[in-house]
Order: C-alpha cells, then sequence, then structure tokens
C-alpha cells in the first residue's frame, strides 16, 4: 500500500472522528497538528487507533502508542506503512 | 513469560523502590514473579514506594487516581500515566469495535458511588454528564430516581450501557412497570462488576432487544477478560496476565501500568477453569470458564464445602432449563446453616415450582451436600433488593 492511498483512507477515518472540527479537505490535512487543531484528547486518540487498526489491518505496537507520534497525518501515514502487513507475511 | 510480562517486572524492579526490596528476597525475576503476591494491604502501606521513581513532581500532578468502590473494605487507590491508561483501555476498546462496532467516541452509560474520576465526590449526585458518558448513582434506584434515569438516557440517546447486573434488571423492571418503551438508541449493552447470571441477561437484553457482552475486570487494572459472542470469556493478554492458584484465588499483573506497577494483585475474586482455546471468534488465547465471585462471599458449609454464587447460578439455571421457565433474577440468603432462595417471577407460573424446587435442592446437593434448603417466591423485585455500601449487590448472601 503506496502512503498516498494510506492518506486518503487515513482522511476518511479522521473525517468521521473530528468532524465537528474538520473544516479542511485532503490538500490541507497535512498542515494540520491533531492536538492543537483538532484538540484530539485521550478519547478520540483512542478512538483514531481502533479505527486506524480497523481500516489498514495493522496492529499499532505499544512502543509508539503515544499521542505525540499521532499528531500530523504524515507521522500518523508512516507508523501505518511501517505496519501494514505486506505481500506474503 | 511473555516479553511485554518480562519488560513490566524488570522495569517495576528497576524503578520501583516497593518492588526492588520485594525482588532482592528472589535468586532473579522469574522466581520473583512465580513465588510473590500482593496483597490490598501492601499498596496501602506502600503506596508512595510502588510509584516509579520516574514519576517526579510534575508528572505526578498528571497521573489519574483510581479509586475501588471498597467491596472488601478497603478502598484502594491506583495511580496511572495517561498513556498507560490509554494503553490499558485500548485493549477492550479493540474487542469492542471488533464484535459489537462500539467506539470510544459513542455515547454510554454507566454507574458511580460517591467517587468518580478519581476524585471523592461527598455529596451524592445522582447524574454526572462528561463528553459522551453518562453516570447514574447505583446507590440511587428508587422510583424517582430511575425517571430521571430514564428520562436522561431518552434526552442523551447512549449508544452503550455499562451496568452492573441488579441495576440493568431493576432499570428494565422499573420500565416495564411503568410501561415505558425502551430506548432505542441502546445497541449493546456490557454488564460487570457482579456475577450475571442468563436470567438478567435475558430479560434485559430481550427488552432492549440488542447485543450483550460480559466483562470482568477491577478499578485496580481496568479489564481482565470478556465475552466474545462464542460465549468465551478471553482474558484480555494485552492487558493482564493472570495466576490462579490451587484455591482458585486470581492473580493479575498489569502489563500497562509502569507508573505504579501491580505485580500478581490478589483481587479477592475466585475463578475456575483456566484453559487456552482457539476460539471460534477468532481469538486465540486463556479463558476463563466461570467466575466464581468474591473470595470474601464464599460460604464454608458445616460439612467443610464450599457454596458460592456460581454454584447457586448453575443450580437455579439449570433447573430453568431442565424445566423450560425463565425467572425475573433471585438470590439467595444463608442464615443458622440454612440456604433460603428466594425467587422473582411472573404472577401466572405456579405448576413448575415444585419441580423447581426439587431440581434446585437436587443440584445443590451434588455441589456442596447441602439440603437444608427453603424456597420463597414474589413477582416484586423491589421486596429483596438490597445493596452494599459499594452499591454492589450479591446474589448470595450471609445473614450478619
Amino acid at each position: 500500500m503506496c502512503l498516498d492511498l494510506i492518506k486518503e483512507k487515513l482522511f476518511a477515518c479522521c473525517h468521521n472522528i473530528f468532524q465537528s472540527n474538520l473544516d479542511i479537505d485532503i490538500g490541507t490535512i497535512e498542515f494540520v497538528d491533531f492536538v492543537d487543531d483538532f484538540g484530539m484528547d485521550s478519547l478520540s486518540f483512542i478512538t483514531l487507533i481502533i479505527e486506524i487498526e480497523d481500516t489498514f489491518g495493522v496492529i499499532i505496537p505499544d512502543d509508539v502508542l503515544l499521542i505525540e507520534n499521532f499528531r500530523t497525518i504524515d507521522t500518523i501515514a508512516n507508523i501505518i506503512l511501517q505496519n501494514v502487513p505486506k505481500v506474503g507475511d | 513469560m511473555t516479553d511485554k510480562l518480562y519488560c513490566l517486572l524488570e522495569t517495576a524492579v528497576k524503578e520501583s523502590l516497593f518492588y526492588k526490596q520485594e525482588c532482592e528476597r528472589y535468586a532473579n525475576i522469574q522466581e520473583f514473579y512465580s513465588s510473590y503476591k500482593l496483597h490490598k494491604k501492601d499498596i496501602v502501606e506502600n503506596m508512595y514506594d510502588i510509584i516509579s521513581k520516574k514519576i517526579d513532581g510534575n508528572l505526578y500532578k498528571t497521573m489519574q487516581v483510581n479509586t475501588t468502590s471498597g467491596t472488601s473494605g478497603v478502598p484502594l487507590k491506583t495511580l496511572w500515566h495517561p498513556d498507560d491508561l490509554m494503553r490499558s483501555n485500548l485493549s477492550i476498546w479493540r474487542l469492542r469495535k471488533k464484535f459489537h462496532n462500539i467506539l470510544p467516541s459513542d455515547c454510554h452509560c454507566s454507574l458511580h458511588t460517591v467517587s468518580y474520576l478519581g476524585e471523592r465526590i461527598n455529596k451524592i449526585e445522582k447524574t454526572i454528564i462528561s463528553q459522551n458518558s453518562i453516570s447514574f448513582c447505583k446507590l440511587c434506584q428508587d422510583e424517582e430516581s430511575m425517571c430521571e434515569y430514564y428520562n436522561v438516557m431518552r434526552i442523551y440517546k447512549p449508544t452503550w450501557l455499562l451496568f452492573q447486573p441488579s441495576f440493568a434488571i431493576n432499570f428494565v423492571e422499573f420500565c416495564l412497570r411503568k410501561k415505558l418503551p425502551p430506548i432505542s438508541s441502546v445497541k449493546y449493552i456490557e454488564f460487570t462488576g457482579e456475577l450475571l447470571t442468563s436470567a438478567i441477561r435475558s430479560r434485559v437484553a430481550s427488552f432492549f432487544d440488542c447485543e450483550t457482552a460480559n466483562m470482568y475486570g477491577c478499578m485496580e487494572v481496568n479489564s481482565i477478560a470478556y465475552e466474545c459472542p462464542c460465549g468465551n470469556m478471553h482474558v484480555l493478554e494485552d492487558n493482564v496476565a493472570i495466576e490462579v492458584d490451587s484455591e482458585k484465588n486470581i492473580f493479575v499483573t498489569s502489563l500497562n501500568n509502569f507508573a505504579f506497577p501491580l505485580i500478581k494483585y490478589e483481587v479477592g475474586d475466585k475463578v475456575d477453569g483456566i484453559s487456552v482455546c482457539e476460539c471460534p471468534c477468532g481469538i486465540k488465547g486463556t479463558t476463563i470458564a466461570s467466575i466464581l465471585g468474591r473470595a470474601s462471599k464464599e460460604i464454608v458449609l458445616k460439612n467443610g464445602q464450599h457454596l458460592n454464587e456460581a454454584m447457586l447460578a448453575y443450580a437455579v439455571e439449570r433447573a430453568e432449563a431442565v424445566i423450560g421457565i425463565r425467572l425475573k433474577t433471585y438470590s439467595a440468603i444463608y442464615d443458622k446453616e440454612q440456604l433460603i432462595i428466594r425467587i422473582i417471577c411472573e404472577s401466572n407460573s405456579v405448576q413448575w415450582k415444585s419441580l423447581f424446587c426439587d431440581s434446585v435442592l437436587k443440584t445443590v446437593y451434588e455441589l456442596c451436600g447441602l439440603s437444608n434448603i427453603s424456597f420463597e417466591f414474589s413477582e416484586e423485585l423491589n421486596t429483596w433488593s438490597k445493596l452494599g455500601k459499594s452499591g454492589k449487590y450479591s446474589i448470595l448472601e450471609v445473614k450478619e
């Protein structure tokens, strides 16, 4: 799965979770800080993790499960990319 | 021993003064883990030495304090770093989503006593609303309170409920008495905190017409086991490691609480039938066949045998299945070597009573040799409802 496709699916996840704060499109989400701009708290963070794991079929490892690692779409997409099952896995 | 457990043990021994000293009495971490037991008293007396030395003054202010309801007589404080707490909760959320499509952001109702969100509140607040969470006071279950809870639910439209079985059945009976329709937004109910009988589960699920699951946990470590749609109680091995001794006492190690580690903590409950299985639901791991209830509630009979809530539930539910009837609920009191079983059922159900009593008598005798049993029948649930100071209800009590 390529990074752009991951971001596209991730944008859809974010849209479900941060509906009221998400007055942006896929082009501008690159500049968004999920904590400062979306007001991501522990509740919405767990929801985001659950949605990511469900959408991408990944289990996010414990050592990266920190809000600090999930503040921008780029960092999140990279975490998914590193954990998404490779073909033949 | 899993890597996650070893990591927790190693960190605890390195960073907590209490565990460092405890572990020094053993040859190595493996031996420490296999022989050690942590009791409530140890936590109360050594609270500040248990905290990881990484938690300095500033970090301490961010810690969440969880206080237990004090069922065993000693309310206990446990501390959580927010990141550890989030990881601890994640394991059950993964399963709620997988089996029932419930998300943390979904609005839900739960219960409180006088303690809420770690802050002790001296006055009882019947309803507390915060973000997507509504909490009702389980100490207030009179008609007026139930009416308030019903109206709050109608307004806030919760997607799911996290209720103790006794509260859930009281609420359902209240709605039925008042001819109130179920709250249509509720699509899932999770039972916790007390023994879940099939009578209660079936009546509550049928009223709300929704999915249900049983969850076993405690405030100290959060969720311990969760029931899948196949009916198996799966230990949440991302969150806890469990051990059960020869007397069926359960000990848990919280795998996510690095700031305030709890290692081989004696929960105070008895469980039975620990096994590893590959369940059709897709989970492979440890399951608990039966949660027998609080160790302190187990009755030692004159013949030396034991009687607990799960045995009573088994006897009653077996009789229900054999005769093909469904009770509203039941409870029992043990008084002067006699067990008085109190049955709450529909008024039109008369002819099956002697068959039912015979069946229960036979099963209880087979299980523990007790034959001095009497039965009382009623239609009204409130007749015998009695809550302890922690708001928990036990189906088996010893008369004080």
